[in-house]
Formats: structure tokens, C-alpha cells, sequence
């Protein structure tokens, strides 16, 4: 069973400006916007989040040239990064979805493509071609063989 | 005898003397002093106790209206000084939004309320309530905004800010420089 503390941390934002619209339903971070939830922080020059009825964070979508997200975990030495244009953070399942350009670093190995998916407390990464909206962008990993 | 009369007129003399510095020093009755305008204009015209104050559009729909304990009204300049107001702000959906403070001033002209010391506006359609130290709201426009720092809390989440803009009748409200939110997270059930 996963370590309970990092799923129930606030997350924090901060930037430049904040745009709430009640009737949307809407709430938008602009200008240097960070997020962060314990050891996992995403940066953009755009997150908009969404909220469930209970009011509480359940999504944070950061876009941006290229947003940019970074988790530590504990029983690793180096973070794992990632960079796409759409980073889309769903925190109830801990499961990150990065969206054209896409591109993560773990440990030394490399991942690039249309679309990955990190699933941060599991640390497993999943690749796919398709972007919405734009050509297929291929695969393309760089494992490192083990020392 | 000759000493007796020199004495009587140094007498006499000493008396006109006085008279006429006595009239020299204080010339005739009260001199009309002019009124000064400005001084009048800033004369409170009205004091009440326990008032309540409603202002309504050309259309004759409520704007807003305020409550206090104690108003000073100068008339002169459509300014209200208020203690510990407490208003209700219309929006065109005529849904009702609250603020108040330690003390505010109205000017029932251009519908301008400023708020100043502990103030707080209230949406309670929407379950937001922000605190700051000077608020002010154009009625006509129904943009409330503050350019001191600023709280927003909407339970479970809470906003602060250096400033902040409210626009009532699209129930928007933008938080400017220094933005910092706080969100609880969905945790998986």
C-alpha cells in the first residue's frame, strides 16, 4: 500500500493571476504558474483546474512551450521529468498524462511521443502515438541497459 | 487756580485720548464676515442613528442599500459617512451580494461605496467570502475591486493575492500579483 501522505497533501499554486468564473465552473492560473502536491510539481504559463461537488482539486490541466512536470520519489536518487505542450494531472489516481511533444525521464531512460502517461506512484510509463488534433508522433524510448 | 484749570485740562485731555483709542481698537458693532464656501460645503448637513440607506437605478430596481449604527450625511457633496456599514449589493439578477466594515463612505451620486478596516464581501449564491483592509464598489458598473491584499476562501479552497477584481454580474473575479491558492485534493474513495 502506497505511502497515504503525498495523495492527501494540499496542493498548492502559485503565479500571476487567478480567474474564477462561477458560471463556468472554471478556475485559471496564468503567468509563471507552479503546482505543487509533496514531491511532485508541475509548471506552466497555463493550469486551469477542475474541482469536484465537494469542491476538492481534481484535475489541474498545465499547458504551455512546454509545460513542464518533475516527481521525486522517495526511494529514488534522481526525479523523474517530463515535458509537452499538455500535461494533464488527475489526482485522485496519481496518473499524469503528458500530450504532444511529449517527453519523460527516468532514472537514464528516455521516453518521447505523442502521448505518455506516468503513473507516479507505481512509477510506470505508458506510450502512445496519437495526439488529438494533430499527426501521430512515434514512439521512441531509450532504455539504458542495466550496470 | 491757574494749577487747578491746567490740572482739569491735562484731565480732559487724557479722557479723549483714551476715547479714541478705544475706537481705534474696536471700530463700531460685528463686522460681517464673509461665509467661507468651502468651509459650508463640508458641514455634515444630517447625523442619524440606526439608519438604513437604498439607492435605486434609473430603472428604479434596488442598486444597494447599507446599514449603520451611525451615518454623518453632507448633502453638499452626496457623501455619506458611515459606521460599521453593512450593505447589500444588487446584481442584475438582483441576487444579493454582502459587504461591510469597520467604516465606509457612500457617495449617493455615482453609487461609489469604499469600505475601509477589516472588510468583507460575501457571495453567498456562490459560498465565496473575501476579506481585505479597502474595499470599493462602483454601483453602477457593479465592480467591486481592492488594491490591498486580499483573502478568498471557498471552502475547501482558499486564494490570496495582492489585489482583486469582482465583476457581480458575470461572477467573475480575477486575483492579481502574488497569487497563492491552497487545494485540498480528491483523494480516491
Amino acid at each position: 500500500q502506497p505511502d497515504a501522505a503525498p495523495q492527501q497533501a494540499p496542493v498548492e499554486v502559485e503565479a500571476d493571476r487567478l480567474d474564477l468564473d462561477q458560471r463556468a465552473g472554471t478556475a485559471v492560473y496564468t503567468g509563471n504558474v507552479e503546482v505543487r502536491q509533496g514531491e511532485m510539481q508541475l509548471r506552466g504559463e497555463r493550469v486551469e483546474i477542475q474541482r469536484n461537488d465537494a469542491g476538492e482539486l481534481s484535475r489541474a490541466t498545465s499547458t504551455g512551450e512546454r509545460a513542464y512536470l518533475r516527481h521525486q520519489a522517495q526511494n529514488q536518487d534522481t526525479p523523474t521529468e517530463g515535458w509537452a505542450r499538455r500535461i494533464i494531472y488527475h489526482v485522485a489516481e496519481r496518473r499524469v498524462e503528458l500530450i504532444d511533444q511529449a517527453e519523460l525521464i527516468q532514472r537514464q531512460d528516455t521516453f518521447n511521443g505523442g502521448r505518455l502517461e506516468y503513473f507516479i506512484d507505481r512509477e510506470v510509463i505508458q506510450a502512445r502515438s496519437d495526439v488529438d488534433g494533430s499527426e501521430p508522433q512515434r514512439i521512441r524510448m531509450t532504455l539504458q541497459p542495466e550496470e | 487756580m491757574f494749577k487747578r484749570l491746567k490740572t482739569r485740562a491735562w484731565l480732559a485731555g487724557l479722557v479723549i485720548a483714551l476715547g479714541a483709542l478705544l475706537v481705534w481698537l474696536g471700530p463700531g458693532g460685528p463686522q460681517p464676515t464673509a461665509i467661507d464656501p468651502e468651509a459650508q460645503a463640508q458641514e455634515p448637513g444630517h447625523v442619524l442613528e440606526n439608519a438604513e440607506i437604498t439607492l435605486f437605478g434609473d430603472d428604479g430596481k434596488i442598486m444597494q442599500s447599507l446599514k449603520t449604527p451611525r451615518l454623518i450625511h453632507t448633502p453638499q457633496l452626496n457623501d455619506t459617512w458611515a459606521e460599521e456599514p453593512r450593505a447589500v449589493l444588487y446584481d442584475s439578477d438582483s441576487r444579493q451580494w454582502l459587504a461591510n466594515a469597520d467604516e465606509g463612505t457612500l457617495n449617493t451620486a455615482t453609487q461609489e461605496l469604499v469600505l475601509t478596516g477589516s472588510a468583507r464581501l460575501t457571495a453567498p449564491d456562490e459560498g465565496w467570502q473575501l476579506d481585505t483592509q479597502e474595499l470599493h464598489y462602483d454601483g453602477l458598473h457593479r465592480h467591486a475591486w481592492s488594491e490591498t491584499p486580499v483573502m478568498l476562501q471557498q471552502p475547501p479552497q482558499q486564494m490570496t493575492a495582492s489585489r482583486m477584481d469582482a465583476w457581480l454580474d458575470d461572477s467573475r473575479v480575477r486575483l492579481t500579483d502574488n497569487v497563492r491558492g491552497i487545494h485540498p485534493p480528491t483523494t480516491q474513495r
